[in-house]
């Protein structure tokens, strides 16, 4: 993997140049970032033709949005794993209400996240994966299903055979604990 | 909920975890959605939660290259010249519609003084200034926005040093029930940059962003086109032009 592909400041850049229509920062983002949210697509969908199909409606997506970016406070790569994720699972549960764009979230008046605020957001997420390490295998997966293959509580309590209120209760320890160790 | 976890969790962090991962439903979820409009901590405790499970993502799904065709339908959908919504902002069509404002008609109806304005500046391309010209530090733009096509719809611009916009109704009013809609439009190979809407009342001011402010500049274009309430859908512009001007130094 290139070392620039995660690069924070490069990526911010590209997405400030899509708000302003250039064309070329499209293509160069597409090139740091398709690779990462197509795996991501696939991941969700399992069917290629559908992650391919999806994969460009996020391209869209990120074009048509790329002014709004800024509000969300969000890391680029953050942006745009969770564009294609959400998109992804909105396709897989096409029956449902889609996913609020994060954009749509932020709340009209709010300054965002602070930058420290975001800093420190961000060194947590480096940790997660230590801090999943430290939850039973089981827990863990069952996180990883909700956020990956968009699995309900129900499906949940059906895969790992447990009602679905211990279900419900055994998920919301895993993330107490996780944002337990998140901020030790 | 009797099983929610309450001793040391705030209520709202389960639930953004929870909506983060898409586990809430229903009347759940309303009522979260609803909470996020209102409540910065519950909105940023969700973004400290999508960042978490993003990271999550990004560190464990392999990257996988997409085929090449992929990126090919992205572009053609986006800049092909049949799937191009703004095709109405062509050049051409945009000067003529420039030329036709030198009209006796347009000039009486706006009331204003128009020196240096109708000059378009004859074919597209190198002889036109570029915009991304450096504007001397204390200078402002202006321009008089004149009706297209009997639009009726008359304004004056103002771009102060520090980028502020104020957009003034000399003639015409809003169209109930529709948006209008300013564009700063800087030449061919660059679409139309949306700067706001226009309110109902005679003056709006705009912000637009540093990075757009900066791309104002002598010879640049002002544009209000007709649009949806609430804005071009697109992000381009869809409907037909109400006004135009070529920006002047004061």
């Amino acid at each position: 993997m290139r070392a620039d592909m995660t690069d924070h400041s490069h990526l911010e850049e590209l997405i400030a140049r899509i708000a302003l229509r250039d064309r070329a920062a499209f293509s160069a983002l597409y090139r740091a970032t398709s690779a990462k949210l197509f795996g991501i697509c696939l991941r969700v969908l399992v069917d290629r033709a559908k992650a391919e199909e999806a994969l460009q409606e996020v391209f869209l997506k990120i074009w048509n949005r790329a002014d709004r970016y800024r509000v969300t406070g969000h890391s680029p790569m953050t942006w745009l794993i969770t564009v294609a994720r959400n998109h992804s699972i909105d396709r897989l549960r096409a029956e449902g209400p889609p996913t609020l764009d994060l954009d749509d979230v932020a709340p009209m008046a709010a300054p965002g996240p602070s930058p420290e605020a975001s800093a420190i957001a961000a060194g947590e997420a480096r940790r997660i994966g230590a801090c999943l390490d430290e939850l039973p295998e089981a827990r863990a997966n069952a996180v990883r299903g909700a956020y990956l293959d968009g699995q309900s509580y129900k499906d949940l309590a059906e895969l790992h055979g447990v009602p679905l209120n211990t279900m419900k209760t055994w998920l919301r320890r895993s993330l107490l604990s996780l944002k337990e160790c998140l901020s030790r | 909920m009797t099983d929610r976890p309450e001793d040391q969790m705030p209520d709202f962090e389960s639930l953004a975890a929870e909506y983060a991962l898409g586990l809430l439903d229903g009347q759940e979820r309303s009522a979260f959605e609803a909470m996020l409009r209102r409540d910065l901590a519950a909105a940023s405790a969700l973004a400290d939660w999508q960042a978490r499970f993003a990271a999550m993502a990004e560190a464990e799904v392999e990257a996988v290259a997409p085929p090449a065709r992929i990126e090919t339908a992205i572009e053609a959908a986006l800049f092909s010249e049949a799937g191009r919504p703004a095709s109405i902002w062509d050049r051409v069509a945009f000067w003529r519609g420039v030329s036709a404002l030198s009209s006796a008609v347009a000039v009486a109806a706006i009331g204003f003084a128009l020196l240096p304005l109708v000059n378009p500046p004859g074919p597209v391309g190198p002889t036109t200034p570029p915009p991304d010209a450096a504007i001397p530090p204390g200078t402002i733009l202006m321009t008089h926005l004149l009706p297209v096509e009997g639009s009726g719809l008359g304004l004056a611009l103002f771009r102060q040093p520090n980028g502020t916009l104020q957009v003034r109704r000399v003639a015409g009013g809003p169209t109930p029930g529709r948006a209008q809609q300013v564009w700063l439009v800087l030449g061919d190979d660059t679409p139309p940059i949306s700067l706001g809407l226009l309110g109902d009342e005679p003056q709006t001011t705009l912000d637009p962003a540093p990075e757009i402010s900066a791309r104002f500049g002598v010879g640049a274009a002002v544009a209000i086109s007709d649009e949806p309430a609430g804005g071009s859908p697109t992000g381009a512009p869809t409907g037909p032009i109400l006004a135009v001007g070529e920006l002047v130094a004061l």
